[in-house]
């Protein structure tokens, strides 16, 4: 019924669409929610003039990096230079081909997934894909020819680096339980077994979590970029649409570390209690707004963490990776396996 | 159509590949090694091996080309080593791997196997994850301690001496 | 599908650009980039034969070769460095103290 040119041209097209417009729409909302939020917690009011409560602040901001002179060194590398936004966009947004956003759904004998690939091991592109980003990140601070960018740019590769062991030890525990690396699949698990994965294994959330927050060079692990610190970390050199650039690709990455954790940890698009019939009247509302409604609870809490927590010292950051995180997540990957062998 | 792509991903591939050895400057090599990498982790997902194709991009992507810049940043790769040969010794340089690629590239294309219709339904993954931890468990298992000893001595070979030691 | 000539040709293509590079460059850093081309096109080989052989060793040969390339490349690394701080450069030209 539904002919070849709709079902593998056009709607694939449309969906790579949303792929690359999703993660923007998301950065515009994380822009004014960061803004505010953050001002709230220290007492100020914020962004609230460009619209109404500042919503238009950030098309603001757009308009205003569009037109700021894009200013190259003389010295810098140019090739790599402007090419390590490009670099630093195209892994993250390419992750979010398979992160699933919602049930499928069926339109007459066709059905509609809501996703752009499904692979049997989804989860571990996803992983690799953002370790790739830190290619844009060590290509931008070296091609930059100065010291802060590039003493920036080392420390933030070594953070992320060193952050993805505790990141593959407690994602290990949720394969484990849910017998697949496909995320369609662990979503689907956690509603056959009827309760979230958050629940069975507090542990592995909270330092997946941890992990994922030091992932995304955000405070309070967010040394390499701080203001104070490294004047501007790796993106010091970059001016205009490329600055532009880093700075979306970072919020398009919290977005993708938040949505890992809803589909890992919070039952991706289930509602609370997937199980027990008394509340099946959730289900009523569909998934994919869950789904949603979730995210924006994960990125609103890294907008608390940052205005929260002070800033970690760098050898402190690595120290709490290599002596606690990692031991702690080897242990409790040997708990997982040996609490599901005894029950 | 998957053909389509494994040629898109062949040529990327090559075109890298050739960019790798041509560059001057180490970064720019290393920058069209990641993209190498990449597109053979293409291939391989063009080939239905999935899981090669995801430990391709994490291991080698995510891990050894970050290697490379590393230690082209600690040495400081500015200096261009100047690329200079006598006249004789290019014409064997150049004639040795090319009279290699065409006798291998005969051999195996006049012993090819035969051209089946190929798999349907692609690589089961279980299948795979069983075969490596029932009938390669044991190079599984030296692998792991390889990689162990590899850590350890890279790490004693690279150390800076403090002191002086007994070496 | 994609018929397994193409994919032997990759494999020795890569492979021999591979092969181009060691021969070709002086820059020791460069060339050990090439060898990481060698090793590439002998695993593009190895799954192409997994695939149409429909059996899943190729890839398991091919994840295994993909551990020896790591652990080759942090020695090769270990031991340039240690090279660097003793003859402060990287031309093989000059790293021929073992020349007769």
């Amino acid at each position: 019924m539904m002919s070849p040119w709709l079902a593998d041209g056009l709607i694939p097209l449309a969906k790579i669409l949303a792929v690359i417009l999703y993660p923007m729409l998301m950065v515009i909302v994380m822009i004014w929610l960061e803004r505010r939020v953050v001002a709230w917690i220290q007492g100020r009011v914020g962004p609230n003039r460009v619209g109404y409560q500042g919503i238009l602040q950030p098309f603001a901001d757009a308009v205003k990096l569009f037109f700021k002179e894009d200013i190259v060194q003389r010295r810098a590398d140019r090739f790599l230079f402007n090419i390590s936004p490009v670099l630093v966009m195209f892994s993250t947004l390419l992750a979010f081909c398979f992160l699933p956003l919602g049930e499928s759904f069926r339109i007459g004998d066709y059905t509609l997934n809501l996703w752009v690939a499904r692979s049997p091991v989804g989860l571990l592109l996803v992983l690799g894909l953002s370790s790739i980003s830190v290619f844009g990140v060590i290509f931008g601070g070296w091609a930059s020819n100065s010291k802060y960018p590039l003493l920036g740019a080392l420390r933030s590769v070594v953070q992320v680096l060193s952050y993805e062991i505790p990141v593959g030890l407690t994602v290990l525990t949720v394969v484990f339980l849910a017998r697949s690396m496909d995320l369609v699949r662990i979503v689907e698990r956690q509603q056959e077994s009827g309760v979230w994965y958050g629940f069975l294994l507090p542990v592995s959330f909270l330092v997946f979590w941890i992990s994922a927050i030091a992932e995304t060079n955000r405070a309070p692990f967010d040394l390499p970029e701080a203001e104070s610190e490294l004047v501007a970390g790796y993106h010091t050199e970059y001016s205009g649409m490329k600055f532009a650039f880093f700075y979306m690709a970072e919020y398009a990455h919290m977005v993708l570390a938040s949505s890992l954790v809803v589909i890992l940890f919070f039952g991706g698009w289930l509602p609370p209690f997937p199980g027990l019939k008394a509340f099946a009247f959730l289900g009523a509302i569909p998934g994919f707004i869950w789904y949603l409604v979730k995210i924006m609870f994960f990125l609103y809490l890294y907008v608390w963490i940052r205005a929260t927590f002070p800033r970690y010292r760098f050898d402190s950051l690595i120290r709490l990776v290599w002596k606690w995180l990692i031991p702690l997540s080897l242990v409790n990957f040997l708990v997982v396996v040996g609490l599901r062998y005894l029950l | 159509m998957t053909f389509a792509i494994f040629l898109l991903f062949a040529l990327m591939a090559v075109f890298s590949a050739v960019m790798v050895i041509t560059r001057t400057n180490a970064m720019h090599s290393v920058l069209y090694l990641a993209f190498t990498v990449l597109s053979v982790a293409g291939v391989f997902f063009t080939l239905q091996a999935e899981y090669l194709g995801a430990v391709q991009i994490l291991v080698y992507g995510g891990g050894i080309v970050v290697l490379y810049i590393f230690v082209i940043i600690i040495v400081n790769l500015d200096e261009v080593v100047a690329e200079r040969r006598k006249l004789v010794p290019k014409i064997f340089i150049f004639a040795w791997p090319s009279l290699l690629a065409l006798q291998v590239g005969t051999v195996v294309f006049l012993n090819r196997p035969a051209a089946r219709p190929g798999p349907e339904g692609g690589l089961e993954f279980r299948a795979l994850a069983e075969m490596l931890f029932t009938s390669y468990a044991l190079p599984f298992e030296i692998a792991a301690v390889l990689l162990l000893a590899v850590l350890i001595g890279a790490v004693f070979v690279a150390r800076r001496r403090l002191s002086r030691g007994p070496d | 599908m994609v018929p397994i000539d193409a994919v032997f040709a990759l494999g020795i293509a890569l492979f021999v650009l591979g092969l181009f590079g060691v021969l070709f460059r002086k820059n020791l850093v460069v060339m050990l980039m090439s060898l990481e081309l060698v090793l590439n096109g002998l695993n593009v080989i190895l799954a192409g034969l997994g695939f149409h052989l429909r059996s899943p060793r190729g890839s398991i040969f091919a994840i295994f070769v993909i551990l020896m390339a790591v652990a080759e490349a942090a020695v090769g690394f270990a031991l340039i460095l240690s090279y660097f701080r003793q003859k402060k450069t990287y031309d093989i030209d000059k790293l021929n103290e073992l020349k007769g």
